[in-house]
Parts: structure tokens; sequence; C-alpha cells
């Protein structure tokens, strides 16, 4: 996904939408419709969480894999995690973020990045969702930074 | 593993053979009629049926609902009656898709569904009636 297209939480929930409809046909989206919400979207780092009622929750991965485009921009979409509560999401997203900063470690351009990521990934050694604010905010400083300096 | 014959026996005792198992058959068997509401538009050819049974499954259950195999046996091109065959896992979901099927091209129309059974053989009796 390049980082120049913005996607809004409507777009994504209509694409679901549209892609339930398409593979699962009116039984789908009548299981699915009060319950669908997209309840956070990032999109610097192009994660989002979706809420569906329990029990359907394989049909919406189902149908969210199939989906090709969102807002006429080609698009493909790779589930990262499932589970019952956003709080247990956030867990899973902060180690998430410190698995992959290390990768973002070899392709930083500058040193100074390369320290904040260093810092980053020291300072947040402590388990929990109580920085995943925090976390987030600066991922999302280091993904704008690479930007600038181009 | 290997039992020696008074664990055998022991075993045999404590089964239970008033119940007898019940062996579900693999397919199930739908004898239909589709009928529409202008009767100038019958339906000569099997594929035509099969195309709207298609149709019937692709508006309820999407392409995932489409992909359920429904097999036409015979059709009576006289008295347009159908026997499908389908996977009895997908009884449920065709049944219903065929009956709440309720427009086709703009005209009404109705799967009426005359019997339903595991076994072929249980589809040669006589001819409903009458389909009014």
């Amino acid at each position: 996904m390049s980082r120049d297209v913005q996607f809004k939480e409507k777009n994504i929930h209509v694409a679901i939408k549209e892609s339930i409809l398409l593979n699962f046909g009116d039984f789908g989206i009548g299981c699915v419709q009060l319950s669908l919400k997209v309840k956070y979207h990032n999109p610097l780092t192009s994660i989002f969480l979706v809420r569906v009622k329990r029990g359907h929750h394989q049909m919406v991965q189902s149908a969210i894999t199939f989906i090709q485009q969102i807002n006429r921009k080609q698009t493909a979409i790779q589930t990262l995690h499932i589970a019952g509560t956003i709080r247990s999401c956030q867990k899973f997203l902060v180690n998430y973020h410190k698995k992959t900063l290390p990768a973002i470690i070899s392709q930083a351009k500058d040193d100074d990045t390369k320290k904040k990521i260093q810092d980053i990934l020291n300072c947040y050694n402590v388990e929990g969702a109580k920085d995943m604010k925090l976390m987030d905010e600066t991922v999302q400083d280091l993904v704008e930074e690479p930007e600038q300096s181009d | 593993m290997a039992h020696t014959s008074t664990e055998q026996c022991e075993m045999l005792k404590s089964k239970d053979f008033t119940k007898s198992k019940e062996y579900k058959s693999k397919y199930i068997y739908l004898k239909t009629t589709l009928q529409l509401e202008d009767d100038s538009r019958i339906i000569d050819h099997p594929m035509v049926f099969q195309g709207i049974i298609n149709e019937a499954l692709t508006s309820l259950f999407g392409l995932v609902g489409s992909a359920m195999p429904v097999d036409i046996l015979k059709y009576d091109t006289s008295k347009h009656i159908a026997i499908l065959r389908i996977h009895s896992c997908d009884k449920v979901k065709v049944w219903s898709a065929l009956s709440l099927y309720g427009f086709h091209r703009n005209s009404r129309c109705s799967f009426q569904i005359h019997q339903v059974s595991g076994h072929l053989i249980s589809m040669s009796n006589s001819p409903p009636l009458s389909t009014n």
C-alpha cells in the first residue's frame, strides 16, 4: 500500500460490506451488518481494527481477504490478529511493532532515525497496553520522517 | 491393541446394542417445480433451470453459495418437474435459497418442493395430484 493514498474508515467499511455482499450474499450481510464497524484506523501504518459479532468473524475475515480495491485503488489486505477485545489487539500491536521496527532500522537512511528506533525499543520493553498510544505516535513520526528527508 | 477373550467379552457387554446407528446418506434428493407468474415463459431446457437455481443461490448466499454443487438428475419437460441432488451438508442452505427466490426477471416465481428424501428410489412414486 502506498502512503500517498488516504483511506477513511468509511471507505474501508463500504469495501468490506461490498465484499461480503459479493461473496456471501444477502445472508452474509444480514448476519453482520449491524455489528460490523471499523473501530480504529491508522492511515500511516495502514493498520485498521474491525469489530464483528462473535461467530461470524471467520466469514468477515475471508471476505476481507477477497477485497481487491478500496475507493477504486488496488489493495491487498492481510489479517494480522484476531482477538476478543480491543485491549488484546493493542497488546498484539505493541509486540508487532517491536518485531517490525528492527527491520526498519536496516532500511533507515539517517543515523538519527536509527537512534530513535533503538531508543523506542529500549523504552517500550514494558508489557501491556499502557504505552500503546505513545508507541503508535512515535511510529507515526518515524514513518513520516523518511518522507520528509526525501 | 490386542485384547484377551475375557476383555473382549467385557467390552461387548458394556456396549449398548438397543440403539441402532444412524447412517446419514451423503446426498439429499429434491423433487421440485418452478412456477412462474406468467405461464407464457415455460422452461424447456434443464440448463435454463440450472441457471435459475444458480441465480437463487447467488442472490442469497453469494459466490460461496453458488459454489455448492446442485445436479439436475432428471427434468420432465412436459410436467416441469425436476429431481435435484445436493450434498446433505448443503441441504439447509440450498432448500432455503430455493424457497426464498421470489422474482425472476421482473416476474414472480416460486420453487415448489414436492418431495425430499435421502434415497433416490423414494422419488419413483406417483406424481403430485395438482400444482394449484
